[in-house]
């Protein structure tokens, strides 16, 4: 790449200095500067964002700049060169502008523009090298200080055209500049402003010519005009390198993600995208002009940005992605909780209504016996009733056989009192770390559950398998299938830094596995 | 007939203590804990110990280690495990290949106390004891093509009180037949699952056990 630049570069300065016209020393320096500066800011451009073309774009660029240089060399061949590429230039230039930042032709006026500014720019250069009668061949590149001679009227045409195309390429920008949000504003400045400059003076150079100014005048402008070129295409890279400065702001974001969701997300990450318009939509997001990047996880929509269109897709998209993965867990959080709080509202149903209801007839039952003993057996059957009550929800809440014996023992006595036929086909033999048992068993018991209650099943094949510290428990039945609502069971699993899948089609049963990561204690 | 108690609830073991008394039992010595038993125990083996599952410090199996460990060293002593939960897994942890003198019972059993006597008076004699609760979660157990499914009820009703480990005199009692009737019973039970008899009572329950636990 050095070496295009070099080379080029080199090339370049031997037309001027060696072509055989004589070269201001200004004239030198600019046309170089112009060309390298293109050629230079692209390579580093398509470097460091090798996403878009705009790097290319800007190497093209100074190529076709520096091409046009052939016709500073006195040989006729050369000259025929000059002249075809005498203007190519402007037209990568406005393809360049029109495609700013990505670089991609993506809508129709886009390809149009372009389409015809490469015509405009070659085709009558090349039409009036065939047309005309040329004597000697003179230097293309540098304007002197001649009498005007007089204008050919299809370069009338052409540069009429020329300048209604390009004005129309600065109006564009400039309202694209004024309707974009803070950040592309920001980061569009410099562009915007750099090539509006270029545009306004090549229109003035034509016009200028259109109107026969003295040639002093034209090459006072196009000196301008090479002035702005020389810096502008830092600004282009300045443009495409910002944002991917601003990605390292998506690591800084992950972090302060991590250690829980702020109170504010919507201006934390406002914030990170430097985009103070951003919204968080939760549910249907109304269709607009606006950007739309959604957080998902798992293949599930949680909320939607609704941000500046001109932000850099991908940065936006590992915004969302970090912000998903802590809007999930907040979620998950909070239906863990909610969950936990279920269950202790169900504990206190079932004491209240089972178990304490039968100790209070048997308190009332005892208080009668006092009178007539007959009444004590009654008492005791109620008592015993109680009791079995009370052992059936203390094991519901918590088997103490996956503590005292572990995970084989207290699933074999889960299949033992299934309501659905059910096999242990395998389980590990060694003992599991404590949550790794609990979340094996809490999904056994959850499927075998949901396989009674929905599945019409024939049999339920349990295995459980552990490979290299990974943990597989597979729960198939052979019923109807359906997908169930197993989600607390879902986010168990993703408590034990694991996933939870469902495959489940209609006739084919449904099979429920867990994979979570076990490494040995 | 000589019998040590262990339970950490001081109400519950002196009540136990008492109905063992009432029944003509001689309660020789009552434990708070696990170790406290294994103590006595070793000090002056009784004839029976009868010890809850969960006892301190871990309240967890203190009471069924000790008993195993009491049937290791003292294999004369029967033991009985009395326990809060109905799982055919502590049950079955008692009875190895030649068990003798075991037995695993609910708790709220010690409310009939012809049922707790009968149960110390079986593991006293080196007999098996298993709840009729954790039998019954056995038998009730869904199976495909459950082969009990080919019992008739009398012959299941036949096989749970075997699973209790009752000889067939007991069971003559428990269903009201004649020893015949029952013995008949038992061998069309064991033809029908294809079973061996055992050459004794407390073999037959480990095979039917076993069985059902497959």
């Amino acid at each position: 790449m050095r070496i295009l630049w070099l080379g080029t570069g080199f090339l370049a300065l031997a037309a001027l200095v060696w072509g055989g016209y004589e070269v201001s020393v200004p004239a030198v320096v600019l046309n170089l500067a112009v060309g390298l500066a293109f050629i230079g800011a692209g390579i580093e451009a398509a470097d460091r964002r090798p996403d878009s073309f705009a790097g290319q774009l800007m190497i093209a660029v100074g190529l076709a700049w520096f091409v046009r240089l052939t016709g500073a060399i006195e040989n006729d061949v050369a000259f025929a060169v000059g002249v075809a590429t005498k203007t190519l230039y402007l037209a990568v230039l406005g393809h360049l502008l029109v495609t700013y930042p990505s670089g991609r032709i993506v809508s129709r006026w886009q390809r149009v523009v372009v389409g015809v500014a490469y015509l405009l720019t070659v085709l009558p250069n090349v039409g009036w090298l065939l047309l005309t009668e040329v004597e000697r061949p003179q230097n293309t590149v540098v304007i002197r200080e001649v009498p005007s001679p007089d204008v050919p009227t299809i370069a009338v045409v052409v540069m009429i055209s020329g300048i209604v195309l390009l004005s129309a390429l600065l109006a564009r920008m400039v309202t694209r500049w004024l309707r974009s949000g803070s950040v592309a504003r920001r980061d569009l400045g410099p562009v915007v402003w750099g090539g509006a400059a270029i545009v306004l003076t090549v229109v003035v150079t034509y016009v200028a010519a259109l109107l026969g100014l003295p040639s002093a005048v034209q090459v006072a402008l196009q000196w301008s005009t090479e002035v702005v070129l020389v810096g502008w295409p830092l600004a282009l890279l300045y443009g495409l390198v910002r944002a991917r400065l601003d990605r390292s702001a998506v690591g800084e974001l992950a972090v302060s993600l991590g250690a829980g969701l702020p109170d504010d997300l919507r201006s934390v990450l406002a914030r990170t995208l430097h985009d103070p318009s951003l919204e968080i939509v939760y549910g249907e997001v109304a269709p607009s002009s606006r950007g739309v990047t959604y957080l998902e996880a798992g293949g599930t929509r949680l909320a939607a940005l609704v941000h500046d269109p001109a932000l850099d897709p991908v940065f936006v998209r590992a915004v969302a992605a970090s912000a998903a993965l802590a809007v999930q867990n907040e979620l998950r959080a909070q239906r863990i909780v909610e969950a936990a709080d279920e269950a202790r509202r169900q504990v206190e149903r079932d004491l209240h209504d089972g178990a304490q209801q039968r100790l209070v007839s048997v308190l009332l039952t005892l208080r009668l016996a006092e009178s007539s003993p007959e009444l004590l057996t009654a008492a005791r059957e109620e008592l015993a009733r109680a009791l079995d009550e009370l052992r059936e929800l203390a094991r519901g809440i918590y088997p103490v056989l996956l503590t005292d014996a572990g995970l084989g023992p207290a699933l074999l006595s889960l299949v033992e009192r299934s309501a659905v036929p059910a096999v242990l086909v395998g389980v590990p033999a060694e003992r599991l770390s404590p949550v790794a048992e609990r979340t094996c068993y809490f999904v056994v018991a959850e499927a075998l559950t949901n396989a009674a209650k929905h599945a019409q099943a024939r049999e339920v094949r349990i295995d459980v398998t552990r490979v290299d510290g990974l943990v597989a428990v597979e729960v198939s039945d052979d019923g109807v299938g359906g997908a169930a609502e197993l989600r607390a069971l879902d986010d168990r699993v993703a408590a034990a830094g694991g996933r939870l899948s469902v495959r489940s089609s209609a006739g084919r049963g449904t099979t429920v596995r867990a994979e979570f990561r076990d490494l040995p204690r | 007939m000589r019998v040590a108690l262990a339970d950490d609830a001081a109400l519950f073991r002196e009540g136990v203590a008492r109905l063992l008394t009432d029944a003509g039992f001689e309660v020789v010595a009552k434990a708070g804990d696990a170790a406290e038993l294994l103590a006595t125990v070793h000090a002056d083996p009784p004839d029976v110990v009868v010890v809850d599952i969960r006892m301190p410090p871990g309240f967890t199996t203190e009471g069924l280690d000790a008993a195993q460990e009491i049937r290791r060293i003292h294999p004369h002593v029967g033991v009985l495990v009395l326990s809060a939960h109905v799982e055919p897994h502590y049950a079955l942890k008692l009875l190895d290949d030649d068990a003798r003198g075991a037995g695993y019972l609910l708790k709220d059993r010690v409310a009939d106390a012809a049922e707790l006597s009968d149960a110390v008076r079986r593991v006293a004699a080196g007999g098996l004891v298993i709840d009729p609760g954790v039998v019954a979660t056995l038998v009730g157990r869904r199976r495909v093509d459950d082969p009990l499914e080919s019992l008739s009820q009398r012959e299941r009703e036949v096989l749970a009180v075997m699973a209790e480990g009752r000889s067939n005199q007991a069971i003559c009692e428990r269903l009201f037949l004649s020893p015949k009737t029952v013995e008949a019973y038992v061998r069309s039970v064991f033809t029908k699952l294809g079973l061996q008899q055992g050459p004794d009572d407390n073999r037959r329950v480990l095979a039917v056990l076993a069985y059902l636990r497959r």
